[in-house]
């Protein structure tokens, strides 16, 4: 559905006394729409199936404000800010091209490999597959940092600067 | 082309109701013609702020239900005929009325006025739902606390997916020194959350309980205080005009200034 479509949907829920509040969608494009319009999300979750392949990536041009929650089973790109009390949860990895200040799970079938990058990552509470981190006091620094999960030191989340962040070799394209 | 603007927050107490009262008084003696309408059904106050209380006969669910004509619930303001209320009643709950027909109410009332402002209830219950069922734009009242803009923030989220594109903000009740101690939220602070345009900012003014008890709006005031002269000019900019925001903190000075001149005359 495009934003349109949306629209005239809302507009009989409206006129039938009910409040829409979340868009469960296989496709990207409603998808997309639905997040614009500001509506929380669901995509690609098929109810019942037992562990449905990674989508594609889901990529967002939107502020999420307090309240609103974006779920996707694969990796999500969202180009804005993601405001104190609204929530993303991906499959796989989040990258926030703006300010994380609200809550992030990546990995959240458990995929303790995933990670969650942003710009000024001042998230409230982040999550990596099983893995939780409380950020009592974020930096401050306006650099980019990314959440990873030390599995090999700590065992826990750690969050560095994106310049210093190694992709683990194994995922490095190799030259040929 | 009239205008339907809500008035809303989220959070409750932080000046929905006297922001609505002043604005509309502002507006109305910029020469247009303003209906305020009560959309906090069971817990009216907006006939109160404008000292118009003993005059609502009827409400506009007794204009809902055909029991009177919208001209009779319609209370005019005896010092500025630019200006009407249609209270809420007080005896019902949210629950009495659909969006539906609050959409139909403000688009008739659109019709014989410039303005419509509606003043929501707090929340965003039924109550908030049905205030801005039929609103074209909206005004958000925050005041520089934590808890007040992130409920300001749900709020604009949940504007945005009702399609109400055209959101502006009041920071109220701003505390310039506060600010200046590090202890208060600046505006500045606050339009970084939230990220709407800025319509203006009100001090924190003890004239405004005054006024409140008095049922005269801040506007009225022959000369008023810095918050009236803050409404009258957001009523300016509401209007298309280019205000430049008050120096609430420059004002701060010179009203010690005046002070220190008159304690000094009587010596």
């Amino acid at each position: 559905m495009d934003g349109r479509q949306l629209q005239d949907l809302a507009e009989i829920f409206t006129a039938a006394h009910l409040n829409w509040q979340t868009v469960a969608t296989q496709r990207r494009q409603t998808a997309i729409a639905a997040a614009t319009a500001g509506y929380s999300v669901v995509q690609g979750e098929k109810a019942g199936a037992s562990r449905p392949p990674k989508p594609a990536p889901l990529y967002l041009k939107t502020t999420l404000r307090s309240g609103s929650e974006v779920r996707h089973g694969g990796d999500v790109i969202l180009v804005g800010d993601v405001n104190r009390g609204a929530e993303v949860i991906a499959g796989g990895d989040i990258v926030v091209w703006g300010k994380l200040q609200g809550s992030a799970r990546a990995g959240c079938h458990g995929d303790g490999a995933s990670t969650i990058a942003a710009l000024h990552m001042a998230a409230t509470l982040l999550r990596i597959g099983d893995f939780v981190a409380r950020v009592e006091t974020p930096s401050g620094k306006y650099v980019p940092e990314v959440a990873y999960v030390d599995r090999r030191g700590s065992g826990k989340i750690c969050i560095v600067d994106a310049a210093t962040y190694l992709v683990p070799s194994s995922q490095k394209a190799q030259p040929t | 082309m009239s205008r339907i603007v809500v008035v809303t927050s989220g959070k409750g107490g932080v000046g929905k109701t006297t922001s609505t009262a002043n604005l509309g008084m502002a507006l109305a003696r910029l020469g247009r013609k303003v209906v305020l309408v009560d959309a906090d059904f069971g817990l009216r106050n907006l006939d109160l702020l404008l000292g118009l209380e003993s005059r609502v006969v009827y409400t506009s669910l007794d204009v809902l239900n055909r029991e009177c004509k919208l001209d009779q619930a319609l209370v005019k303001d005896k010092r500025q005929p630019n200006l009407s209320l249609l209270a809420a009643p007080q005896t019902r709950n949210k629950t009495a009325i659909t969006a539906v027909a609050m959409t139909k109410l403000v688009e008739v009332l659109s019709h014989h006025f410039h303005y419509v402002l509606v003043d929501s209830p707090a929340g965003i219950e039924t109550g908030f739902q049905n205030a801005i069922a039929g609103a074209k734009e909206a005004i958000i009242v925050t005041t520089p606390e934590i808890s007040a803009v992130r409920d300001a923030d749900r709020v604009i989220g949940l504007l945005e997916s009702h399609r109400i594109r055209d959101i502006k903000l009041i920071v109220n009740r701003l505390r310039p020194a506060m600010v200046k101690s590090n202890d208060m939220m600046s505006v500045e602070d606050v339009l970084e959350i939230l990220s709407v345009k800025l319509l203006g900012v009100i001090p924190d003014d003890e004239q405004v309980i005054v006024s409140t008890n008095r049922g005269e709006p801040l506007v009225l005031a022959e000369k008023p205080s810095l918050a009236g002269r803050a409404y009258q000019n957001i009523a300016g900019r509401l209007e298309g005009q280019d205000i430049p925001f008050l120096d609430l903190d420059e004002a701060n000075r010179s009203f010690l200034a005046r002070l220190w001149k008159t304690l000094t005359a009587k010596r």
